[in-house]
């Protein structure tokens, strides 16, 4: 049996460390450096038709409702949008439920991150995008209030950019579902050419340990 | 306040080193062993059709798509399949998803797709195999370079499922990027009598990790 030598306050190596058997007790995830603004996906092919949540979003946007367009293999990927609002005002949007992952450290850092922008050109009003976001109470309703500020962010440009939406996140913890909506806002003026607002890809980013 | 003893160099310890207070400084993920191949899934009923991606893929595959199958609990799992393509000459049916690279992905590190495959009742009498596309998305609605999937199309043709895997080029990958998949199924057979169905039952990502 090997010896034992008892250091009975701190040990401070100034190199490396190397042990040839166990590190006793075994690593709790608090002592785990944490990784700010750790990227979790949100597919596109779990959002739902908003008031739906049966249905897919639909192929091309009408009414109320964002569509999920197919892109070109190969050339385009798949991305949301409310289709070619082009002399109209719209609004137009999608839902879905995300869960924050086991290595989320609680209350630390939320956001919803969508890389945004216009296809074929800006509107001439505006074009833009909120975000609502409640924690899921698992018994079929929300708690609390809206956990995002609720800021209309601007999307009216050609040159894809991500924007975030923070949420509030002082009662979420680890395996929380939250309920998110997505809206996409246009008002164009024009009829001379497409006007398509879109989304190209939505992240969950969080604070995590491990 | 406890005595702090101080080694300025290596300390090598033979046996175990139990810790009472905290390990300082905290870890980082860096310093994680490495696991390689760790397995993240891409569910079957994450694949859409490929050229309408709004649209689930059907209950029965048709034209060039895939459908997804098996509705029987207790006897059959969900499952990506052809329908009976029995003297159906060359025909090809794909499936599409989106996948993210995971947080733990160790940049430029490995990255496969596997899928479990085989063929249903009876193999092809002249061919059958699955392929893989996989493009990197530039968040602009586009994607970005080229074809990533180093593996040409592998043969599915026996009734006994088997992993096939396909290597992914890596160098520009991180993790977080998106990557847009297609999966092909294709399958030539000219005259066989009982059904002649090409199958996936699984389809994972496969990824070097730390954390």
């Amino acid at each position: 049996m090997a010896e034992t030598t008892i250091i009975a306050g701190n040990l401070d190596v100034g190199g490396d460390l190397r042990f040839r058997g166990l590190r006793l007790p075994s690593i709790p995830r608090t002592e785990l450096i944490q990784d700010n603004l750790a990227v979790f996906p949100i597919n596109l092919a779990s959002l739902r038709k908003i008031g739906t949540p049966a249905e897919n979003p639909p192929g091309t946007g009408s009414s109320s409702y964002a569509a999920i367009a197919s892109g070109t293999f190969g050339t385009s990927a798949p991305y949301l949008t409310s289709g070619d609002v082009k002399n109209s005002v719209t609004s137009r949007a999608v839902e879905t439920v995300v869960q924050l992952p086991p290595s989320y450290v609680a209350g630390q850092t939320v956001k919803i991150r969508l890389a945004v922008g216009m296809l074929d050109r800006v509107a001439t009003v505006y074009a833009r995008i909120t975000v609502r976001a409640y924690k899921v109470e698992r018994n079929t309703t929300p708690v609390g209030s809206d956990l995002s500020p609720g800021t209309t962010q601007s999307i009216n440009s050609t040159t894809f950019s991500d924007v975030d939406d923070t949420l509030t996140t002082t009662t979420l913890s680890p395996g929380d579902y939250i309920h998110l909506e997505i809206t996409i806002e246009c008002s164009d003026g024009s009829a001379a050419s497409a006007c398509t607002p879109c989304i190209a890809a939505i992240d969950l980013v969080c604070d995590v340990q491990g | 306040m406890p005595e702090t003893t101080i080694i300025p160099g290596n300390l090598d310890i033979q046996g175990n080193l139990r810790v009472r207070g905290t390990g300082l400084p905290y870890i980082p993920r860096t310093s994680l062993q490495q696991d390689d191949l760790a397995v993240f899934p891409i569910h079957v009923w994450s694949f859409r059709v490929w050229d309408a991606f709004a649209t689930n893929l059907p209950a029965t595959s048709a034209s060039d798509d895939l459908g997804v199958y098996g509705s029987s609990f207790g006897t059959y799992c969900p499952y990506i399949a052809t329908s009976d393509l029995k003297a159906a000459g060359a025909t090809t049916r794909y499936a599409r998803a989106l996948v993210q690279v995971p947080l733990e992905y160790v940049a430029g590190q490995t990255l496969q797709i596997r899928c479990a495959a085989g063929m249903l009742t009876t193999v092809a009498d002249t061919t059958a195999t699955l392929d893989v596309e996989i493009y990197k998305l530039n968040r602009d609605t586009l994607i970005t370079g080229s074809d990533l999937c180093a593996t040409s199309a592998q043969s599915i043709n026996s009734t006994t499922f088997a992993e096939k895997t396909f290597e992914l080029t890596t160098t520009t990958l991180s993790p977080g990027d998106w990557l847009d998949l297609r999966i092909a199924v294709a399958v030539n057979d000219a005259a066989s009598g009982t059904a002649v169905i090409g199958a996936i039952a699984a389809v994972d990502l496969m990824a070097d990790i730390q954390g």
